[in-house]
């Protein structure tokens, strides 16, 4: 039970990444982004492309799988979102559906079907928490979720910062006092895809094996329930969320799944933890407004 | 989108009202009665291997008119559709394993398929808009992960066996049973849409809030939309069960299932019946229409197997449709219909120029359907829509009738853009209105409004209008904002500008525009 909580929490590291993307996103554009997980996958199929066939070293092979997923907001945002704009957000997500499912096709047409190997990014042996061995890997996903938070908080209060919170507000208001919209949608698609691919990266290795979609498989549903529990516009909320998503999923999965034999423990309370949330309180633990 | 295309014909002023001859009533009756004789003539032409293909189409239709009843009328989209088809598969396939017989078997499963989409139903009577996309996206996920692995109900990961009933055991005659199941739907939808139910279902969708102080029981059309949306679903996953024989829980993935079901329905075009069974039949097919024996080539990838290409396809297909066409398949197929149903073929120029691209699609698909090479098939489309191309620009474009209705809606924009102007002007151009660029003229050159038009809509304007006309020129001039439909097009509210010369003519045509 202690070494499911343990597993979750740094399971949970995961969906928090993801979840904030997914908030940005919601707090830009008004829109849930079913392509987040996307992100991740395709950050984590550049890289190991990069690794197995260009040989080059791992921190470039990263920096370049990123950047792809980086480029892949932007050109979304651009594409698909921006001519979008003024359409019901149920287009809009399920435009963003589309974009997720050509990407997955994509990955699978141009690698194979079958399950590949990512290298972790640091080497050591686990330390032991309560019969639990945490991988170096692990660490680093915290640390690197922990980083985000800060340079995220710090973020918000740059001029750029400011421009992302207004524009959020109200963006005829904000367009009337100077801030260029479109950069602001830009610069929130980027980031939200440099979360993603961050995420899949570093959770690839953790996993063990990815595959075309894996991360929007494994993971898109997780994180959007941990943005839902943290109210779909609070930052803080996602992080908070996604740490308790990843534990009631884990003791879940440990209690149902294992000790009852119940298939797919793990979705179901998830799924559960979705519907009582919304019933019950629909802005999420630190959310302001109810998204419709 | 296509349920704004399914509404009255406008008429505008100074323009007969279009009736058959008796000479096109039979063109219509022999042109109908030719598709619906072509359709339910495959199986008996096709091989055996080909009528399990017809079969797939058939429920796969029955899927896509499941899903347009609920995302397309109730207007709640629907990311966990492979949850009421599987259900309906399971349930059918373990009645018959039972020995309850094959037409128990269907009646359980459409019955179980309603009952869990009411049960979704229920949640989204608290939960609106993208939280209840999310919430059928989960539950769509959990009935595929918990109750499809099942293991005393669905057999686990070995798989359900769902044998035939002996006299659907041919592939032909099963073909037959999809087809007939498929019609009954049609027929069903199309009664659905021509109720009260369906009004208000609809009306219910688009403001609930109004639909309430109408008096319509907005809790119960909700539910409604939602069982009528499983029951069909049931009916389609039962034969699914018996068309595929074996059911395994693998069938209905999230990637493979629900969301190539969300993207038919849309590239249909949600609300229009024809387009949402063709574009559906189309998704289910068009796999088998690649030569599969050989891998293709695509440049920079490398060798491609042919099963791969159509999810991609389909994908594409739904960002262009969101994108570029916005009322789907649906939209497009429009002018075929309304002819067959005794109207006129071409309401728009806009109709007319969308014609060449559809005659590429189709000339591409026909002969790329027998295997031939796709260099062939695409200078066959080419050279069709060329010709067809040049005969409308010959013979069809040149229809006063046609070119009357575009400049009418030129100068509204026109005289929406004055307005404009005229309010805002003082703003500085960087947040003012934008200046009107050569690109938003018309491309083809427009004749000015012919001089019949404006008399003829003065000859028939009556007392009340020229009422109405006057007291809109003294009304202060005010800005009013364009109000976007759901075709993207812009309606004008009623502007009071004074100077504007064919003001009896607008007047009707903004009348006409407003009441339908």
């Amino acid at each position: 039970m202690f070494q499911a909580i343990v597993l979750g929490l740094f399971q949970g590291a995961t969906y928090a990444m993801l979840a904030v993307g997914l908030v940005l996103v919601y707090k830009g554009a008004k829109v849930f982004n079913f392509a987040q997980g996307e992100f991740g996958t395709l950050a984590v199929y550049v890289t190991w492309c990069m690794l197995g066939y260009q040989h080059l070293p791992y921190w470039l092979a990263a920096v370049i799988g990123l950047s792809c997923a980086v480029a892949l907001g932007m050109v979304m945002e651009r594409l698909i979102v921006r001519p979008l704009m003024g359409r019901s957000r149920i287009t809009l997500l399920v435009a963003t559906v589309g974009v997720a499912l050509a990407v997955i096709q994509t990955t699978l047409i141009v690698a194979e079907p079958k399950p590949q190997n990512l290298d972790v990014a640091v080497n050591g042996n686990p330390t032991v928490i309560g019969q639990v061995g945490i991988l170096p890997q692990q660490w680093l996903l915290i640390g690197v979720l922990a980083a985000v938070g800060i340079l995220l908080a710090l973020f918000l209060r740059t001029d750029y910062g400011h421009a992302v919170t207004a524009t959020s507000q109200d963006a005829f208001a904000s367009r009337v006092v100077g801030i260029s919209v479109p950069a602001v949608s830009r610069i929130i698609w980027g980031s939200a895809g440099l979360l993603g691919g961050l995420a899949g990266l570093l959770q690839a290795p953790i996993t063990g094996s990815f595959y075309p979609g894996y991360l929007t498989i494994t993971g898109l549903i997780p994180a959007f329930t941990a943005a839902v529990i943290g109210g779909m516009d609070s930052l803080a909320g996602a992080f908070v969320g996604g740490l308790a998503v990843g534990v009631v999923q884990s003791v879940g999965q440990y209690q149902l799944q294992l000790k009852a034999g119940i298939p797919g423990g793990s979705g179901l309370v998830v799924f559960a933890m979705l519907i009582i949330v919304l019933m019950v309180r629909p802005r999420g633990l630190l959310g302001k407004e109810v998204a419709a | 989108m296509a349920v704004a295309a399914q509404a009255p014909e406008v008429h505008v002023i100074g323009r007969p009202r279009f009736v058959v001859t008796s000479s096109g009533l039979v063109g219509r009756a022999v042109a109908a009665l030719a598709l619906a004789l072509v359709v339910f003539t495959i199986p008996l032409l096709t091989t055996s291997v080909w009528d399990n293909i017809v079969s797939l189409a058939a429920i796969y239709g029955i899927i896509g008119l499941s899903v347009n009843v609920i995302t397309g009328y109730a207007g709640q989209i629907s990311l966990g559709h492979q949850a009421f088809v599987g259900i309906g598969a399971f349930m059918s396939a373990f009645v018959v394993q039972h020995k309850f017989g094959f037409v128990a078997a269907v009646v359980a499963a459409s019955a179980i398929g309603a009952v869990m989409a009411l049960a979704l139903g229920l949640v989204a009577l608290r939960i609106r808009g993208l939280y209840m996309a999310l919430v059928t996206l989960a539950f769509g996920v959990m009935a595929q992960d918990t109750i499809f692995n099942w293991r005393s109900f669905t057999g686990g990961g070995a798989g359900s066996e769902a044998p035939r009933p002996a006299q659907f055991a041919s592939n032909e005659s099963f073909a037959y049973l999809c087809l007939i199941a498929l019609a009954l739907m049609v027929m069903v939808d199309w009664r659905l849409s021509k109720s009260k139910a369906g009004r208000a279902i609809v009306a219910v969708r688009s403001n609930e809030r109004v639909a309430a102080t109408l008096g319509i029981n907005t809790t119960g059309y909700k539910l409604f939309a939602f069982a009528v949306g499983g029951f069909m679903a049931g009916l389609a996953g039962s034969l699914f069960a018996h068309h595929e024989k074996f059911v395994y829980a693998n069938n209905f993935d999230l990637f493979t299932a629900a969301l190539p079901w969300v993207i038919m329905a849309v590239v249909g075009g949600l609300g229009s019946r024809a387009g949402v069974v063709i574009a559906s039949s189309f998704f289910a097919t068009f796999s088998y229409f690649f030569p599969s024996a050989k891998p293709w080539t695509v440049p920079f990838i490398g060798s491609v197997g042919a099963q791969q290409l159509p999810p991609l396809i389909g994908a594409v297909l739904l960002l262009f449709t969101i994108t570029v066409y916005q009322g789907g398949l649906g939209q497009q197929i429009l002018p075929y219909r309304r002819w067959l149903a005794g109207g006129r073929f071409l309401e728009h120029r806009e109709e007319a120029l969308g014609i060449p691209g559809q005659v590429l699609l189709v000339g591409f698909m026909v002969p790329f359907a027998f295997h031939l090479p796709w260099q062939f098939c695409l200078f066959v489309g080419a050279l069709g829509a060329v010709a067809a191309g040049a005969g409308i620009r010959a013979h069809v474009l040149t229809r006063p009738e046609l070119q009357r209705r575009r400049a009418t809606v030129a100068e509204l924009e026109a005289e929406q853009e004055e307005v404009e102007h005229e309010t805002l002007g003082h703003l500085p151009s960087s947040i003012g209105p934008r200046p009107r660029r050569a690109s938003d003229e018309p491309t083809l050159p427009m004749p000015a409004v012919p001089a019949d038009a404006a008399s003829g809509a003065v000859a028939t304007a009556d007392a009340a209008q020229a009422v109405e006309d006057s007291d809109a020129e003294h009304a202060p001039t005010t800005r009013i904002p364009a109000v976007t439909d759901d075709q993207g097009e812009t309606e004008v509210p009623s502007a009071g500008d004074p100077s504007e010369r064919p003001r009896r003519e607008l007047g009707a045509f903004r009348r006409k525009r407003g009441r339908t």
